[in-house]
């Protein structure tokens, strides 16, 4: 190894247990600081560090602002690679004390949560991203990672009926990759309609008053210009569908393979694999007796499905217009571009945008139009329980939503209340917020 | 501290072909003892070989703590979240190959595409009230697929015996590793068409995370050489034959990798290397003159393409 320099002009990166010895002071100080003798330290110059020592060390480095490789330590990292948790400055109390004015009843829900509602209901994608783990008692349980699922939860047990309001500041976790710079620990601010009107012709009122009073918050937050709006309506499909000539179950199809999709490209892959036939008719009730329970399926569960693919065929004039319609509406000026190659979809468009364009373009200042106004068949990123319209507000500068939510008319019954209740809600991420603040002032 | 650490599986099957690709590459492992967990590569100085247990070699190129090692891409991208930015893939290495899959009940006889599986799962729920449970060890890989092929399920972690999930009636699909198929055929369970999820082989790969010493890059600069070489050579015949006229008379020599003829009394003496599926043309062409040829496989070829493995490495390390 060549001789260092007396006076080292830049710290540089410690790669031996023996540099990093030398950079604690020796082998005494290291001594004193594990409280063992010094000749165990001698051999660690050597042999380097034993496991017991690495977490210590790596604390004392990291709190001098040593740079040490990460193989001296067994691989212990240092410098924490993790995004590091950051209390959200906007944690106060008046957040919630406005939105209790305005009607919500501000409630605490249990961090701890059954896992069974979230794996059930949320989707693969945030499934893998529970914290979940399994009590001593054997329950499964997870760290909640929204709290709409634990504040519907919390209405069901309380037994009330009518319309309930209520709004929530909390923690959230959600596991994220290494390396993703995103905080697995969360602030979200939110609110949820439960029992209001359900969404009908002019069912809109609950979730355009969820949308109006986040941006109005987001607003008092001080962010009022450059705001984006993704917006996902299944309301929007099934009108489209309705225009089509299409048998219950092929629009069925249509619906599903839309939700599957990446884009409309995507759609006509994933079409013409829909029409494929695995097998005949006949060979399949050859193979297959009905009353067979077949790895948990029946087999009449089975000949049933292949009975069906004929009335889901689609053809080539369906995909090709649904093809059209996902195209048209990826287009930069999406709304404009499909009224005008769908003229029978104008009356949807013109009616739901000027209802959300009074809630979201009257709230905020400045530039936004109607080009800051997005519609896609679903929403990428989104839980998988909405059943209606669903936003995401962006804000200019952070490629993650600063405040999401939707209507899910279903999850109510379906987690156990005795009749279906239609539920609208929404909630900001408070440390995305004022990194968005941030960056705009 | 400045060698090159490379991790070797410590025991089994991949113990020895690990050894045998070394050698086979003029780079004798040399374990300290027949149980010791330390070794060395004679020749190579600035080398510690560590035996590691197979199963702990992703996590120690992931964290750095190991600067080569060798491994199941199964298994590194796996454990390894965001692959890519902790580990490099150097060389394939040609043994332990097998396919991670998605297998599901023979009987299930509606479906053979993953696509049918999304329908069939989405239906499931609907129909049993529940999500369709999949079985399997590979969590990540699982969920990564699924997820892109839109199929809604439950994953059920499985660490042994998985392919008997599905009749015991603890899940209904699995994700498993396996080579042959037998053993998912055994179990009545099929590969939808598009199922396969991973081709995995042992693999040298780079920790990117580890600390790069000269000494170290030159480490591993030498052995992805060796290997670049022999591998190179394994691809390759070398044809020595006597011919009667110019062999680029008889023999297209577009393919050949070297080619070389001698003048002499008894005809044209040549030398050949050719690509190992060209061969079998080449002797036959050979043949109906009644020309004789030894052939054989080039034990190394040396040249610039043996340090592209370390070219690649060497610009992520910057």
């Amino acid at each position: 190894m060549e001789e260092r320099p007396q006076t080292a002009i830049k710290p540089s990166r410690l790669s031996s247990a023996s540099d990093v010895i030398d950079a604690l002071g020796g082998t005494n100080a290291v001594a004193e600081l594990l409280n063992i003798g010094a000749s165990s330290v001698s051999n660690y110059r050597k042999q380097g560090f034993p496991a017991r020592s690495h977490f210590i060390l790596a604390k004392i480095c990291r709190e001098r602002g040593l740079d040490v490789a990460d193989a001296v330590f067994g691989g212990y990292q240092v410098k924490s690679k993790k995004a590091p948790y950051q209390a959200a400055p906007l944690q106060r109390a008046d957040t919630l004390t406005s939105l209790k004015e305005a009607g919500f009843t501000p409630v605490s829900l249990p961090i701890l949560q059954p896992a069974a509602p979230f794996i059930d209901r949320m989707g693969p994608e945030m499934q893998r991203r529970l914290f979940t783990f399994t009590d001593p008692g054997g329950e499964q349980l997870c760290l909640r990672p929204d709290l709409t699922i634990p504040t519907a939860l919390a209405h069901i047990g309380s037994g009330k009926s009518g319309e309930a309001r209520y709004c929530y500041q909390g923690t959230a976790f959600r596991y994220q990759p290494r390396g993703s710079g995103q905080p697995e620990e969360f602030t979200q601010l939110g609110l949820e309609i439960i029992g209001g009107a359900s969404a009908g012709e002019d069912g809109l009122a609950d979730d355009v008053d969820v949308l109006t009073t986040i941006i109005t918050l987001l607003g008092e937050a001080g962010l009022k210009d450059n705001l984006r709006f993704n917006f996902a309506d299944f309301d929007m499909l099934a009108h489209f569908l309705e225009e089509l000539d299409l048998s219950a179950a092929a629009r069925e199809t249509v619906w599903r393979l839309v939700g599957l999709a990446d884009n409309a490209e995507d759609f006509k892959r994933l079409a013409n694999l829909k029409n494929a036939r695995p097998i005949s008719q006949k060979d399949a009730e050859k193979q297959i007796d009905a009353d067979a329970l077949i790895v948990g399926r029946s087999g009449s569960e089975i000949l049933a499905r292949i009975a069906r693919k004929d009335s889901e065929i689609l053809d080539d004039g369906h995909i090709a217009v649904v093809f059209n319609f996902l195209s048209a509406l990826a287009a930069p000026n999406g709304i404009e571009k499909i009224t005008a190659d769908f003229p029978n979809m104008k009356v949807w468009f013109d009616r739901r945008v000027s209802q959300l364009a009074d809630a979201v373009l009257s709230h905020v200042t400045g530039a936004a139009k109607l080009q800051d106004i997005h519609f896609a068949p679903s929403i990428s990123r989104g839980m998988a329980y909405y059943t209606g319209l669903s936003f995401e507000i962006y804000s200019s500068g952070l490629d993650r939503p600063i405040a999401a939510g939707g209507r899910y008319d279903d999850l109510l019954h379906s987690l156990g209340a005795a009749e279906p209740l239609s539920a609208v809600g929404g909630a900001i991420a408070l440390e995305r917020l004022n990194r968005a603040v941030e960056m705009q002032s | 501290m400045s060698a090159l650490i490379l991790a070797i599986p410590s025991k089994g099957r991949l113990e020895e072909a690990a050894a045998e690709i070394f050698a086979k590459a003029g780079l004798t492992l040399k374990r300290d003892g027949a149980r010791g967990y330390r070794g060395s590569l004679p020749g190579l100085d600035h080398v510690l070989v560590e035996y590691v247990s197979a199963g702990d070699i992703a996590a120690r190129l992931a964290e750095g703590s190991v600067h080569m090692g060798i491994t199941g891409e199964d298994l590194l991208r796996e454990e390894i979240p965001d692959m890519e930015s902790a580990v490099q893939l150097c060389l394939p290495l040609g043994f332990g190959q097998a396919d991670v899959v998605v297998a599901i009940p023979d009987g299930w006889v509606d479906v053979t595409t993953m696509f049918d599986l999304a329908d069939v799962a989405a239906e499931f729920r609907t129909r049993h009230g529940r999500l369709m449970r999949v079985a399997s060890k590979y969590e990540h890989l699982t969920y990564d697929f699924f997820i892109r092929h839109g199929v809604e399920f439950l994953w059920l972690p499985s660490f042994g015996a998985t392919e008997a999930a599905p009749n015991s009636g603890a899940a209904e699909a699995i994700v498993d590793i396996t080579s042959t198929g037998a053993t998912l055929k055994a179990n009545d369970l099929r590969i939808p068409e598009d199922g396969v999820i991973l081709k995995s082989q042992a693999n040298l790969a780079a920790a990117l995370k580890a600390e790069w010493s000269p000494d170290a890059r030159a480490a591993a600069k030498r052995i992805l050489a060796q290997i670049s070489a022999m591998q190179a050579g394994e691809k390759m015949m070398e044809l020595k034959f006597t011919a009667p006229t110019p062999p680029e008379q008889f023999l297209s020599m577009d393919d050949a990798l070297m080619h070389n003829a001698v003048a002499s009394e008894a005809g044209f003496a040549c030398t050949m290397i050719v690509p190992r599926d060209r061969f079998a043309d080449m002797r036959d062409a050979l043949g109906q003159r009644g020309i004789a040829v030894i052939a054989d496989t080039p034990k190394f070829i040396f040249g610039p393409d043996n340090n592209r493995a370390y070219e690649r490495l060497s610009g992520v390390l910057a």
